[in-house]
C-alpha cells in the first residue's frame, strides 16, 4: 500500500510534512460518493503551491460541488522524487493519498514558464503518458489554467485542455460536462470540453507555418471548434466564491497569511504588464463582503494577518475605510494587516503606516525605469517628485530601509536610463541619509524585461544575455553607493523565459527534451541549468533568438492571438505607439474609457464598489 | 489565569518541527476564541509555552504546553474550547490551572520516556542488547549535530522491555534536562552500538514527559 511504503521513506527525505496532508481545513470526500474527481496539481514545491490563492479558491469552490471532489498535489522535491522513483512510488494526492492517474482529471496551474518541466516530470510520475495524443480512456485528463496559458502552445503537445481566464465558472462547466457524459471516449469527450467559454483543446487545431520559421495560419481541424477562444470571465466579484476556511499549513509557507482578494484586475495601463491585460476589467468586492470574509477567515484559520491582495491594492477606491475597520474590528487581538502590493506615492506610505505593527523594517516601491522618458514609454504615470516625496515620508515615519524594483533592459532604453537609476538611487540615499535615524538600507532589485504575450511590448525584442551582463557591469560599476545593494535577475533565468513566454507549438520538444536531460525545479537557482534547454532547442532545430531577439513584424501571425483576452489588438498596436512617442495613457478609472475594448467585446464593466460604475463602451 | 495542557502530538503529524508546532497552538489558541493574554508593547503576541521540544519524525503521547488567559475559566470550559479548535493530529488531554509560582515546564521536566517498537520475531535480540547497554560501562556514540564523540550511558535512566501482541516494545527513559542530556537520535545510534539497527524500527514516539526528583518520577500536571 501507498502509504505504508510512503512511511518508509519520509523520514530520509527533507521537510517530510509537505507529503503528508492532514492540514486543518483539507476536505476529505468519499471517493466513491462522488462522480468527477480532480487533482489539482502545482508544478512547484509545497510551500509555495499553497502560497497560491487561486489553487485555495478552486479547492473550496470545486469541493462545495457534492458531485465533484479534489484533492491536492505538488512538485516533490528532488530529494522526495529520487526516493518515489527508487521505491515506485507514483505522484500522489496529499488527501487520500491515491495515485494522481487515478483522478478524472488533473489540473495544472501555470504560474511561470520556469515551472514547466516539472509539469512534465509530474505527469511522468504520475504513470500519465507525457503527449497528450499517446493518452487513452484509462488515463485522466490533463488540463491546466493560470495566466501562463494566455500563450498556451509551449505547452500544447502535453495538455490535453487548457482553461483560459477567470476559472470560477469555466472549471465547474468543465467537471459538469465530464459528469453528464460518463464514459464518453477521450476524443469526444474533449470535443465537448471545447465547447466550454474559455476552453482550448489544442489538439484539435492545426498550425501552418511560413517558410521564415512564423506562424502562417492556425486553424481548427474539427468541426465545430471556433478558430478563437475567447477568456472566461467573472462579471461580479461579490457574486463569486471565495473560500473563507482554506487549508491552514502546517509547515511554514510563503504567504502564511489569510488573503482577502480585494479585487481582480488593474487599470493603470503599465505596457510591459501581462496581468494588468489580461486580467481586465478591474472588478472590486464590496467593504462589506470584504470584512465578512475577514472574520471568517480568521475565525477558521487562526491566522494573525490578513493579506489584501490585489495587482495594486492601493487602488482599490475604499481601500483607507476597509484597513481602518479591518484594524479596529481584529487590531486588538494582535491581528495585523498586510498591503502587498503598494503605489509609489505619499498615500500609500500612509496606507502603509496605519497597518505597520511590528518594527519598521523596509517599504518597497517600484518606479521600473530611471528616467521620466522611459517611464513614459512604458506609461508607469509616476513622476521623480512623486518618487522623491514617498521615500520622504517613509524615512520620515521611521521606515529604515527601502527596496526599489527597477527592469532592465526595456524598449528604447540607453545608458542614460542606467545613469537614471543610478542617479534616482543616489537621491533616496541622500534623503535617507538625511531623514532617518540610523544608517538606512536601500535595497535596488534589478530584473531584466520579458517581453510578454497580449501586451503592447509583445512585438519587441528582448535584449540579448551579452547586453543584460553588460547593463549589469554597467550599474555594479558606476552606481557604487555605501549601504546600496544590488540583486540582480539571472540573466539566463531571464533568456529562457522570454523563449518560453513567447514561444509556439513547436517548442515542445524542446521543453521535452530538456526535462529528458533531467531540467525540473528550474526556477529554482540550484536546480536550474540553462544547458538543458540550449541542447535540446538544437536536438529540436530551432534557434532561441528566433524567439527572443527578433523583432516581430506588426502583421505577424503571433501564436497567441487566437486567444482573445477582450483587449484588442488595435488598442495594443495604439499602444505601441503611444510608447515609442513617450505618451502616457491614463487610467479609465479616472480618465475616462481609453477604448481598450474589455467591457464592450466581453460584455461586462469596471466595477467600482466606492460608488462609481462605468459603463464600457 | 497560568495553565498546563497536556496533549498528543498524534502520528499523523509526527514531521512537524517545534517551531511548526508553535505556529498551529498559535492558530489553534486564535481560533478557541479563549480569552487570551497577550504581551504589552507594539507587537503583542500571545503568552505561550512550549516547555517539551520533541524533534522532526516523532510523536508524542504527553507534551506540554503552558498558557495564559486573561481571566479565569473553569478548566472544563478551557478543556472543550481547547478540543473544539485542534486541529487534525492534536489531542487535548488535560488541563490544569498553575500557582503563580510554579516553575516553568522548560525549567521542570527532565526526564522522558521513549518508546521504540520492533516485531516480536526479534524478542531475544531486543534482550540482549539491553542487557549489553545495561552492563556496559560507557557507550559512545558519535553526536550527529557536531561529530563529536559522547559517552550517552550516563543519560540513559532506565530500560524495559514490553512485550505486546505481534510487536515488542522497548522502553527507554533519559535524561533530558540540562546535564548529560540524551536526545533521541543519539538514542538510535546508542542502539546501533548493540544490534538494533535503525531498519528493524517499526514505530517509535515519546510516551510521557516526567520531572524527576532524587529519582522520583513526577507527572508535570502533578507538580
Amino acid at each position: 500500500m501507498l502509504k505504508t511504503r510512503l512511511a518508509r521513506i519520509l523520514p530520509q527525505v527533507s521537510k517530510p510534512a509537505r507529503y503528508t496532508g492532514n492540514e486543518l481545513n483539507a476536505i476529505y470526500k468519499k471517493w466513491d460518493e462522488v462522480k468527477v474527481r480532480m487533482v489539482f496539481a502545482f508544478p512547484d514545491v509545497y510551500e509555495v503551491g499553497m502560497s497560491h490563492m487561486g489553487g485555495r479558491i478552486l479547492y473550496g469552490l470545486v469541493n462545495n460541488q457534492e458531485q465533484f471532489l479534489m484533492e491536492r498535489t505538488f512538485a516533490p522535491w528532488p530529494d522526495m522524487e529520487e526516493k518515489m522513483r527508487e521505491n515506485g512510488i507514483p505522484l500522489f494526492s496529499l488527501e487520500s493519498m491515491r495515485p494522481a492517474g487515478d483522478f478524472d482529471v488533473i489540473g495544472f496551474s501555470l504560474q511561470y514558464e520556469l515551472s514547466y518541466s516539472n509539469v512534465l516530470n509530474m505527469l511522468d510520475l504520475a504513470g500519465i503518458p507525457l503527449l497528450s495524443r499517446d493518452r487513452d480512456d484509462s488515463h485522466p485528463l490533463v488540463i491546466a489554467g493560470g495566466p501562463n496559458a494566455f500563450n498556451p502552445e509551449p505547452l500544447a503537445d502535453f495538455i490535453d485542455a487548457f482553461v483560459i481566464g477567470d476559472g470560477e465558472e469555466a472549471i465547474l462547466q468543465v467537471l459538469d460536462s465530464i459528469k453528464t457524459n460518463p464514459g464518453l471516449p477521450r476524443h469526444n469527450m474533449l470535443e465537448v470540453l471545447a465547447a466550454v467559454p474559455g476552453v482550448y483543446v489544442p489538439g484539435f487545431f492545426e498550425v501552418k507555418y511560413n517558410t521564415g520559421g512564423t506562424v502562417a495560419a492556425m486553424n481548427p481541424v474539427c468541426p465545430g471548434v471556433s478558430p478563437r477562444v475567447t477568456k472566461a470571465v467573472i462579471p461580479d466579484l461579490d457574486e463569486a466564491y471565495f473560500p473563507v476556511s482554506p487549508v491552514v499549513p502546517y509547515l511554514g509557507i510563503i504567504h502564511d497569511r489569510a488573503v482577502l482578494e480585494v479585487m481582480r484586475g488593474c487599470q493603470r495601463g503599465c505596457r510591459f504588464c501581462q496581468a494588468g491585460i489580461i486580467y481586465r476589467p478591474v472588478r472590486e468586492r464590496s467593504v462589506d463582503r470584504l470584512r465578512e470574509m475577514a472574520r471568517q477567515t480568521l475565525g477558521a484559520t487562526g491566522f494573525d494577518e490578513i493579506s489584501l491582495a490585489s495587482l495594486s491594492t492601493a487602488d482599490y477606491s475604499e481601500i483607507g475605510q476597509l484597513t481602518r475597520s479591518l484594524i479596529d474590528e481584529h487590531g486588538s487581538r494582535g491581528t495585523g494587516v498586510a498591503l502587498p502590493s503598494l503605489r509609489v506615492d505619499a498615500f500609500s506610505v500612509g496606507l502603509a503606516q496605519e497597518v505597520q505593527r511590528v518594527r519598521k523594517t523596509t517599504l518597497t516601491f517600484a518606479p521600473e525605469a530611471g528616467t521620466q522618458r522611459l517611464r513614459n514609454v512604458i506609461n508607469k504615470n509616476v513622476s521623480e517628485e512623486e518618487i522623491l516625496t514617498a521615500c520622504r515620508a517613509a524615512f520620515d515615519a521611521g521606515w529604515l530601509g527601502i527596496k526599489l524594483y527597477f527592469m532592465l533592459g526595456l524598449p528604447t532604453e540607453t545608458d542614460e536610463d542606467l545613469d537614471g537609476i543610478i542617479d534616482l538611487v543616489r537621491k533616496i540615499k541622500r534623503l535617507a541619509a538625511e531623514r532617518s535615524r540610523r544608517p538606512p538600507k536601500i535595497h535596488v532589485g534589478l530584473a531584466f524585461f520579458v517581453p510578454k504575450p497580449h501586451t503592447p511590448f509583445q512585438w519587441e525584442p528582448q535584449i540579448t544575455r551579452d547586453e543584460m551582463a553588460r547593463k549589469r557591469q554597467y550599474i555594479l560599476e558606476n552606481g557604487r553607493i555605501k549601504g546600496v545593494k544590488y540583486d540582480f535577475h539571472d540573466p539566463s533565468t531571464s533568456y529562457l523565459e522570454g523563449i518560453i513566454s513567447r514561444g509556439d507549438r513547436r517548442l515542445g520538444k524542446a521543453i521535452l527534451g530538456a526535462w529528458r536531460r533531467g531540467a525540473r525545479f528550474d526556477g529554482w537557482r540550484e536546480y536550474f541549468k540553462l544547458e538543458n534547454y540550449l541542447l535540446a532547442l538544437q536536438e529540436a532545430g530551432l534557434n532561441p533568438e528566433f524567439y527572443v531577439s527578433r523583432r516581430r513584424e506588426l502583421d505577424e501571425v503571433l501564436p497567441w492571438d487566437f486567444i482573445d483576452t477582450g483587449v484588442t489588438v488595435d488598442f495594443l498596436k495604439a499602444e505601441r505607439d503611444r510608447a515609442y512617442r513617450g505618451e502616457p495613457t491614463l487610467d479609465c478609472r479616472e480618465e475616462g474609457c481609453q477604448d481598450c475594448g474589455i467591457c464592450s467585446g466581453l460584455g461586462v464593466a469596471l466595477q467600482l464598489k466606492g460608488g462609481i460604475e462605468c459603463a464600457g463602451g | 489565569m497560568r495553565w498546563r495542557v497536556e496533549y498528543e502530538k498524534g502520528p499523523a503529524i509526527r514531521y512537524l518541527s517545534h517551531l511548526d508546532m508553535v505556529r498551529l497552538w498559535e492558530r489553534m489558541l486564535r481560533r478557541s476564541n479563549l480569552p487570551l493574554q497577550l504581551t504589552q508593547g507594539f507587537n503583542p503576541h500571545l503568552k505561550i509555552s512550549l516547555g517539551t521540544v520533541l524533534p522532526v519524525g516523532l510523536w508524542g503521547k504527553r507534551e506540554y504546553l503552558d498558557m495564559e488567559t486573561e481571566e479565569d475559566i473553569s478548566p472544563a470550559e478551557l478543556y472543550s474550547r481547547l478540543e473544539e479548535a485542534a486541529p487534525p493530529g492534536i489531542k487535548v488531554r488535560r488541563v490544569k490551572r498553575l500557582s503563580r509560582e510554579s516553575p516553568s515546564l522548560m525549567a521542570a521536566v527532565n526526564t522522558s520516556a521513549y518508546r521504540i517498537t520492533y516485531h516480536r520475531m526479534l524478542e531475544e535480540r531486543v534482550r540482549n542488547s539491553v542487557q549489553g547497554m545495561e552492563r556496559a560501562s560507557a557507550i559512545l556514540i558519535t553526536r550527529p549535530k557536531d561529530q563529536r564523540e559522547v559517552d550517552v550511558k550516563p543519560g540513559i535512566v532506565r530500560l524495559s522491555c514490553i512485550p505486546a501482541d505481534d510487536e515488542f516494545i522497548l522502553e527507554t527513559l533519559v535524561n533530558t534536562g540540562n546535564q548529560d542530556a540524551v536526545r533521541f537520535p543519539e538514542l538510535v545510534l546508542a542502539l546501533a552500538e548493540f544490534g538494533m539497527d535503525r531498519e528493524s524500527i517499526i514505530d517509535y514516539w515519546r510516551e510521557a514527559n516526567y520531572i524527576r526528583t532524587n529519582g522520583k518520577l513526577t507527572d508535570p500536571l502533578e507538580a
